[in-house]
């Protein structure tokens, strides 16, 4: 090739080349014009929170250091893109406030109680919630109050419902099929499943054995401390956790977050049970322990309360 | 010739040495989530895979940028014929890269309390996003390095009417890291927005700067060390830029796929990024099969090691196993599997760090005024990386084979209960690759650390006669050869692409993985073993030609 037909060659393809750039602008401003079916994130909004906040605090966690959205990320964690429309809100709730350990049914029922008494959530009961997310009902059966694979991050109050929020918009996006719908049959499931332990359990094994016969209080405490997820923030070996340590707790003086100080009596245990954030610990949030009002019967705050004094 | 004509090269050797620290420290935190990739609690609490993920993403990209600096602080004066001078602005610049990727190790670990440092609608200390983890001081006081590079450089370039491509290549690249870096730093609310600017860095920069500054760079090192054709090598250097801005421009549209944004990103990304490997393609031929280059007696073994494993591994890493992920019908299999880190591990280290190492082991030689260097070590040295790189795409190509079939084809939602166990080879072997990977690095940068005192004796000048070798191994290749080599690695590529693509049967959707784990089980063990092959080929009938050393 000659130089001239070498410079001659050159410009044309630069030329080609700035066709190319047109073509790039105008086919990145189609996809992003007004008139076009796209989520605004600012119009997502939960229990006060925007999308938009909750993309904040996503962010700030760095969780597509361990997830991917959308596909993207690190891949050492589920997708996230639509785990609000597996899980639900209440799902996110129960998870999100102890991401180390898997909810219970109980810690699930009181965040469903929770949305529907505030009017977030449209169904009536614990039952219509499995029925809407069956993903959520098959993690309760499986793992319910064993430990995650995550960190347990003490997230924020209105952090999680922020997130909720943007799980919600994101869910929304239309990902043009991605990811691929399962055609599998749940048989072939199941088969992969079981060869990794992780078997259904089948109708007639009870997942939660009554108590038979006549136990020690404080061991059948212990059983409810770990059903209704108390375990989950309460440490019982003094370290610190989302909540305060139970060892040693019964019968000392604590000071709460306005300065002053109480003994951790049977009667503020009780108290804390029924409204937690009247008396906060110092050093601790409110806004993280639910009420457990209406959940627990009085033997059961009996119970607790005798496990909660035998830790010293 | 490659040789410190001006003082100001010297500058060339703190950076080095940097980029080699950095290197250390990076595959450090490597090794670590590798090793929580085996055992996820592992310091999980005190130093979550999050964290250190994002500080072995960013030490490599910082990595490899020192390096680059390294290079065109030893390089640009040679093109100027002019000294760099400002040297305390070089040395500046050291202390804002050190101040940098000190306070950014450290600001990262606040993800673990959700502290971003939110102020003015930006992140301060950290910002989450993959790639863009660190916050906007850090930000803007890299954007500020890359200014003063583009100064130092651009300032004593000659004038424009006599640039050479080299001069072109180096120019563009340096003004694109400083323009498209700017493309990270906005907080955006929309997420397919925010993804959409996102790759403007992350594509823009490693599939189009990047690639724009390798070409320069190796160019240039190609025919000062070598004594290759000046016009054949600008040739290479201009279509090589060309094609790579022609491909790569609206070929990041395959990032765009299932982010929210129109469908028909599908057929404008999967169209241009597919012919993002040509410019690879001819490079390769163009440059070592003309037949002046062909015969060029490698002086300097090390260098030379390097910076061809660079052109071949951006082939296989860059080239083949990116071509098998960009259409939207392997795409939508493999998106977000470990299948990509196997493209990415490969593509980016395999061309870019080893293009910066053999840059260093071009120019310490001739900073440290040694005449003859020991290069055993060295040899040793690559051998361990080469075999570390290609057994960790391994690990991650089959482990992600795996993930793809069970994660994404059978949708299984327990992650940690089945896809995890499902996968627990091939973490484990990540490990053990990533060890080899390490200890060849440890060697490399002793090597080069220490390089001054194993000098060997300079030997008189003696010509060597060409031997006349029987063996064919070590005759140079013909051009039918070198082709066969770059059709059986083509080959091996679509066996791959044939492997995702067969996700999409029925049968395999329906619960059969036979065909899937086939292809891809034969298929990258085959890819390793004949770009092992092809360099050990290749690197010994070029150490067999005539030298005077």
């Amino acid at each position: 090739m000659t130089d001239k037909e070498e410079a001659r060659g050159r410009t044309t393809g630069i030329v080609i080349f700035g066709v190319l750039i047109v073509i790039f602008i105008v086919i990145s401003g189609i996809s992003f014009a007004g008139g076009r079916d796209r989520s605004d994130p600012n119009t997502f909004v939960f229990q006060g929170n925007s999308a938009v906040e909750g993309k904040r605090v996503f962010q700030s966690y760095d969780c597509m250091g361990c997830h991917t959205m959308l596909g993207n990320g690190a891949y050492f964690a589920p997708d996230l893109t639509k785990v609000y429309e597996d899980g639900g809100s209440a799902w996110l709730l129960a998870f999100l406030s102890s991401p180390g350990t898997w909810p219970t049914e109980q810690v699930l029922n009181i965040r469903v109680q929770q949305l529907i008494q505030s009017g977030d959530l449209d169904v009536a009961s614990l039952e219509e919630y499995y029925a809407r997310y069956p993903h959520v009902q098959e993690a309760i059966e499986l793992f319910a109050g064993k430990r995650t694979v995550m960190p347990n991050l003490a997230l924020k109050p209105g952090e999680i419902p922020a997130m909720t929020a943007f799980f919600i918009y994101t869910a929304e996006i239309n990902t043009a099929g991605w990811p691929p719908a399962r055609i599998a049959d749940a048989s072939v499931i199941e088969k992969l499943q079981a060869r990794y332990g992780v078997l259904l359990p089948t109708p007639d094994v009870q997942v939660i054995s009554p108590v038979a016969s006549p136990v020690a209080l404080a061991a059948q405490g212990e059983q409810l401390a770990s059903s209704f997820g108390c375990l989950a923030c309460h440490s019982i070996d003094g370290s610190k956790a989302v909540g305060p340590t139970w060892l040693g707790l019964s019968g000392a003086t604590v000071t709460l977050a306005d300065g002053s100080t109480v003994t951790a009596g049977d009667a503020y245990l009780r108290e804390s049970i029924l409204t937690p954030d009247l008396k906060v610990v110092q050093g601790f949030s409110p806004g993280m322990m639910p009420s457990y009002e209406g959940q627990l019967l009085p033997a059961d705050f009996d119970a607790l309360i005798a496990f909660i004094s035998g830790l010293k | 010739m490659l040789e410190v004509k001006y003082p100001s090269q010297r500058l060339a050797y703190p950076f080095f040495v940097t980029m080699l620290i950095f290197f250390l420290i990076q595959i450090t935190y490597g090794l670590t989530i590798a090793l929580q990739q085996v055992d996820p609690y592992f310091l999980q609490g005190i130093l979550n895979f999050n964290v250190l993920r994002a500080t072995h993403v960013n030490l490599a990209v910082i990595w490899v940028l020192t390096g680059i600096i390294a290079t065109l602080f030893y390089v640009g004066p040679l093109l100027a014929n002019r000294n760099m001078g400002r040297a305390w602005m070089a040395w500046l610049l050291l202390v804002v890269i050190w101040a940098n990727v000190l306070w950014t190790a450290g600001t990262l670990i606040f993800a673990q309390q959700g502290i971003a440092g939110w102020a003015y609608g930006q992140p301060w200390f950290q910002e989450g996003l993959e790639y863009l983890e660190a916050g906007r001081i850090t930000d803007i006081f890299l954007w500020i390095g890359f200014v003063i590079v583009a100064y130092l450089i651009l300032r004593i370039f000659p004038k424009v009417r006599e640039w050479t491509e080299v001069h072109w290549a180096l120019a563009i690249g340096i003004v694109g890291l400083v323009v498209f870096w700017l493309f990270g730093m906005f907080f955006i609310p929309a997420i397919d927005l925010q993804e959409y600017f996102r790759w403007f860095v992350v594509h823009y920069w490693v599939e189009g700067i990047w690639e724009i500054l390798y070409l320069g760079l190796a160019g240039f090192l190609l025919y000062t060390l070598f004594g290759g054709d000046r016009k054949v090598i600008g040739v290479a250097v201009f279509w090589g830029v060309l094609l790579v801005v022609m491909a790569g421009l609206i070929g990041n549209g395959h990032h765009y796929f299932w982010i929210g944004t129109p469908a028909f990103w599908q057929f404008w990304g999967a169209l241009f990024s597919a012919l993002e490997p040509l410019p690879i393609i001819l490079g390769i031929w163009h440059v070592f099969l003309h037949p002046k280059q062909s015969r060029i007696p490698p002086t300097n073994r090390a260098a030379f090691h390097f910076i061809f494993s660079s052109a071949l591994l951006e082939l296989v890493g860059a080239g083949i196993l990116g071509f098998t992920q960009t259409f939207p019908m392997t795409n939508v299999w493999e998106h977000g599997t470990w299948v990509t880190p196997a493209h990415g591990h490969l593509a980016l280290f395999g061309t870019f760090g080893m293009l910066v190492i053999g840059a260093a082991y071009a120019a310490i030689p001739t900073i440290k005024g040694i005449q003859r260097m020991d290069d055993r070590l060295s040899r040793a040295a690559f051998w361990l990386v080469f075999a570390g790189i290609l057994g960790m795409t391994l690990s991650f190509a089959l482990g992600g084979t795996v993930q793809v079939y069970v994660y994404r084809v059978l949708a299984v939602e327990w992650f940690g209960a089945v896809v995890r166990p499902a996968m627990q080879l091939w973490k484990n072997l990540l490990f053990v690759f990533g060890t080899v990977f390490a200890l060849g690095v440890v060697a490399l940068s002793y090597d080069l650390l220490t390089l001054k005192q194993r000098a060997r004796e300079p030997e008189k000048a003696v010509v060597h006669p060409a031997r006349e070798h029987s063996a064919w191994w070590r005759k140079p290749l013909s051009t039918f050869e070198m082709g066969a080599w770059l059709v059986a690695l083509w080959f091996i590529g679509f066996l791959l692409t044939g492997g995702l693509l067969s996700n999409n049967l029925p049968s395999v959707r329906l619960g059969d993985p036979t065909l899937p784990y086939m292809l891809a089980g034969i298929g990258y063990p085959a890819l390793v073993i004949v770009t092992t092959l092809f360099a050990v080929r290749f690197l010994r009938a070029c150490e067999a030609q005539p030298s005077t050393k």
